[in-house]
Parts: C-alpha cells; structure tokens; sequence
C-alpha cells in the first residue's frame, strides 16, 4: 500500500511538472515553438524546396526575425507562401538560396546557393499568388492551416533586394493545448487532495501506530466501599 | 478506494501526454501532394479585374502625348504578337493622322471569360466578346466576335493582351463553341499534339501560310479560308495593278516563333489562334526598261524611307484563328487580324 502510494505520488508529479511546462511552453496563444534557426543568402530571396513541407494537418507559426543592427531606412523583412510553381517563376534567374532539407533532429538546415542575373519582376509585397504574407520592419510573422500542396516559403526584402539574414522559428498550434494543461495540473491536484482525504478518513484519528491511547478513565468509586458486619 | 486514486492519477496522466505530444501528432498526417496540382490559370475574379483594366486602357486614346509615351502605354497593355500589332497601328495611326481624330479602336461588349487549366508558365485565359469596329477609312462601322488572349509569362509580371482576332458575322456562325467543364474551365489543346485532330495545332500557321499566298490552293489543302485568301491576292493585284504592268512580285508568308493558343471546341475540334508574317517585294518586272523605279503611294509612302524606289518589301503581321476539326476535313480560318508593320526598300 505504502509502496502504491509512493509511485502514484511521483506519477502525480511528473504530470503536474509536465503539464505545466506545457502551459508555459505553449502560453495563451497554444503554439509549442521549434528553436529558431538562422538563414540567410546574399541574392534575392530564401526559397524552401517543397519537401520540407513534408506533413500537414496542424496550424504552423513561422516567424522570421532580421539579424544584424537595424539598418536606418532598411527595407521591411517579408515571409510568403506559395505553390512552388509560382514562387519559382517569380524568383525565376535571380540568384537566391534554397532551403534543401531541414533535419528538426539535428537542429541543421541545407541550403544551396542558385547563382543568377535576373531580377524579381516586381515587388513581392501585394502579389496574387501568395497564399499567406506578412511583413516588418525587423520581424513578420504568419499562421497559416497546412494543407496538401506542393509549397515554398520565401524570406525576402520588401524591395527585392538583395541580401536577406534572418532567425526563422517554427511553432505549431495545439489548439486547447493551454487550457489542457492548465486543467490538467488542476486534476491532478484535486485529485491528491481528494485521495490524502479519503485516506484521512478511512483511517481515522486512533489508528496511528504508536500514538498514546487517550482514553478518558472510566469513573472511579470515591473511597473503599464499605462492608457493614451485623 | 485505492482503485479510485489510481483511476484518477492514470486519467491526469494520459491527459497530459495526450496533449504532450500524441494529440499534435494524430492531427498531422504526410503531405498528400507530390506533383503540383493543375490549377486554372487566373481566378475568375482575377480575369475580370484584368478585363476591366484593358478595356479601360483600350477605351483611352493610345495616341495621346508623345510617341514615346504611347509606346510606354502600349507597353503595359500588350505584349508578343499584340504588342507588334498595336505598336505598328499607332506608328501608322501618327503618321496618317499626326495623333488626332477619333480613336479606332473597337468597343467590347458581352465577354466570356475562357480560362483553361494549367500548369507552370506562361499562364494565359482567353475572353471571347462581341466588338463594334468603328468607321474608319472610307470602311463602314462593323461588328465582330472577337478572342483575346491574355498572358502572363511569370509569376509576379502583369497580365497583358498577347492575342487579338476578329472573326466577322458573316462567318461567326462557322464558329464551334468553346468546351466548358462542369466548374466552367475551359480545356487547353497541346500544341504539338494532333490528338485525332486534323492538324495539330502548332501545324496549321505553316499550313495556312503556304495556302494564303497560293493563287492554286492544291485540292484538299488542310487548311482553307478562301475569304480572306481572295482578299489577300486582291491585294496584292491592286498593287501590282497600281505600280504597273512592269512590276513583279514575290509574295510569300511564314509563321510567327509565337506559339498559338488552341482551345477544345464542343465538337471535339480546336480552335486554334496563330499568327504569320505577310511580305510582298516588288520589283522590275524581268523586260522592264533599266532604270524604272516604284512610286511609292498611299500608306506605303508614310512608312517608306523615299517616295521612289526600285524595289519595295510590303510587311504586315496577321493574327488568324483557325477552326481545327476531328477526323476528316480541312482548318478553316475565320478571323483574321491584319497591320501594316514595315515599308523598306533599294532606291
């Protein structure tokens, strides 16, 4: 029993740590992050391949973040996504860089410099191909629900430009993930609350090894009882 | 009772490392796509922002403010083989008129928009719509069905005009319908592939452009347009006519490099856009007196570099659309599109 007892209680721990490592983790928005892993190329744009979006099913979260000072009157950093087909063609024979392969395991990124001469054949912001975009000055950040598609994200500045140095982070939404946790800590605590209760009382106050008995005397006779002899 | 707190402590448990790791992972599944999907070319949307814009730039006057400006306008609008027409018009448009007067362009109504599946780039649609030429030149206001094509060669580049042809009523009712699918698409005919049809469709420029110069078109010819055939050797009659009996002509036409646009007809056919280059050469006729030059008149002379020449080269550009059935049969040609583009020639 007292051995029962003791693994429930570590069980309760760990999941009560866990769970609210997750809360912290996830934070209200319930986005567990990736660690982030820096990019760059000294051509136009940072193209993935499209086997790097290899699974679908959750909501992603990308956000890039521009390393380096912030350069006064730098362009807005931009992250799009779009069928490969089009990302290609807009990138066309511009020299840029392709994110060959992402290895989550090992924490590296493969990228490939594609020489080139040409140019963007316009500003990316605003184009009808995009499938998400956003922009910033030093950050932009997307949701977007994975769905099956041959796709490319694409890092690049505001005005095609060359030159693009970045910190992409991964996160993927849980949605309830928060909320979970946070009930979960909640159960696990009532729940040994509840369980140190019941125990409490099935118990009962004189059933403690060793305790004292404290059992009031019983009434004793005041003085000797006397015998009358006739 | 020792059941219950295991009860509850196992539940807690499973709850959280559902929400760890198995619920995230449940919900994702391998990227199903492989291959890039076939999507139309342009939304439907998309095509009638891009109608919209046209018309609203071919209702403009090209010819306003100076050459260069115009050229940068037409620029924006057209491209290809649209591009060589418009450019050609305006020059000649200037020269006949110095850029004033009323503008001839045609005035569209009724479009259908015709956008096909297709992968990669360029990206087309076409737009099928009834046109009112008007009056110009002595030539009465007419009235057309008229196939745009609309290209986009890159991602990120703008839709422009790449195709223009008329067929006149006269002929529309030799027009096939466009095959349209059930969510409206329309279907693209490879060119390079006859696909039971008379003639593939990257066939019929090179077809057409030996039969339109023939005096003699050889019996069962695949392609036949004896309308705009006839016009054409009466043209070249008329000049030879005007120049005089002293002057020979050698007239020939090919095939632009533009690859034509072809799309599947209900009939199963193809209607199929193309485009050639038209060149006539005048000369001395072999006798003729040494010395004797070609007057050059009429709209030649505005595009001439002298009014007296020994030997004159007559180019225009022709957009044709041709009707390809299945089977047997011939291409027919019912609309053409024709520009004066260049008048050079030896003094």
């Amino acid at each position: 029993m007292r051995r029962s007892l003791g693994v429930a209680a570590a069980a309760a721990a760990g999941v009560t740590f866990a769970a609210s490592l997750l809360a912290v983790l996830a934070g209200p928005d319930d986005v567990l992050g990736l660690p982030s892993r820096a990019v760059s190329t000294a051509g136009v744009a940072v193209v993935t391949n499209p086997n790097v979006v290899s699974r679908v099913g959750p909501t992603v979260h990308l956000t890039a973040r521009r390393t380096g000072p912030p350069v006064e009157g730098s362009p807005d950093l931009v992250l799009a996504l779009g069928h490969t087909e089009d990302v290609r063609s807009y990138v066309g024979d511009a020299p840029h860089t392709v994110v060959v392969q992402v290895l989550p395991e090992l924490g590296t990124v493969r990228t490939e410099d594609v020489a080139g001469s040409g140019t963007l054949p316009g500003p990316p912001l605003g184009q009808d191909f995009w499938v998400v975009e956003a922009s910033g000055p030093a950050a932009a950040g997307v949701r977007w629900p994975t769905t099956d598609g041959v796709w490319s994200w694409v890092l690049l500045n505001a005005d095609g430009s060359p030159g693009v140095a970045a910190e992409v982070a991964v996160g993927v939404e849980v949605p309830g993930l928060f909320a979970w946790s946070l009930g979960v800590v909640g159960v696990v605590l009532g729940a040994v609350a509840v369980a140190l209760l019941l125990l409490r009382l099935r118990r009962g106050p004189a059933t403690r090894p060793g305790a004292r008995s404290r059992a009031l005397p019983f009434p004793q006779p005041r003085g000797r009882p006397r015998v009358d002899v006739g | 009772m020792r059941r219950a707190v295991r009860f509850l402590l196992a539940a807690g448990l499973a709850v959280a490392v559902c929400a760890t790791s198995g619920c995230a992972a449940l919900t994702s599944r391998p990227n199903a796509a492989r291959t890039g999907e076939i999507r139309p070319a342009v939304t439907t949307a998309q095509a009638r922002e891009v109608w919209a814009r046209f018309v609203k730039a071919r209702t403009a006057d090209p010819r306003k403010g100076s050459e260069k400006a115009a050229l940068t306008r037409l620029s924006g609008t057209f491209s290809g083989t649209s591009l060589a027409v418009e450019t050609a018009a305006l020059k000649l448009d200037r020269k006949t008129r110095g850029g004033k007067g009323s503008s001839t362009a045609a005035t569209y109504g009724e479009p259908t928009l015709l956008v096909p599946r297709i992968f990669g780039y360029p990206k087309w649609f076409a737009v099928r719509a009834a046109a009112t030429v008007p009056a110009a030149g002595g030539a009465p206001a007419a009235s057309e069905t008229r196939f745009l094509v609309f290209v986009r060669r890159r991602a990120g580049s703008a839709w422009r005009q790449d195709y223009e042809v008329g067929v006149p009523d006269a002929l529309a009712k030799g027009l096939p319908g466009v095959l349209v699918d059930a969510d409206g698409l329309v279907e693209v005919v490879t060119p390079d592939t006859d696909d039971g049809l008379v003639l593939a469709p990257d066939a019929v420029g090179a077809a057409w452009a030996s039969a339109v110069v023939s005096d003699t078109p050889a019996k069962g010819a695949p392609v036949s347009g004896e309308t705009f055939r006839r016009r054409r050797l009466a043209d070249r009659d008329g000049d030879v006519l005007g120049l005089g009996e002293s002057t020979s002509v050698a007239y020939t036409a090919k095939v632009r490099s533009a690859p034509p646009f072809a799309l599947r007809t209900t009939d199963g056919g193809a209607l199929v856009l193309f485009a050639t280059d038209d060149v006539r050469t005048y000369g001395p006729a072999p006798g003729a007196p040494s010395g004797l030059k070609i007057a050059v008149t009429g709209d030649y002379a505005l595009l001439a570099a002298a009014t007296q020449l020994r030997t004159m080269t007559v180019q225009r550009l022709d957009v044709w659309l041709a009707a390809v059935p299945v089977g047997e049969g011939s291409a027919k040609v019912l609309g053409a599109r024709s520009v004066l583009v260049k008048v050079t020639g030896t003094t």
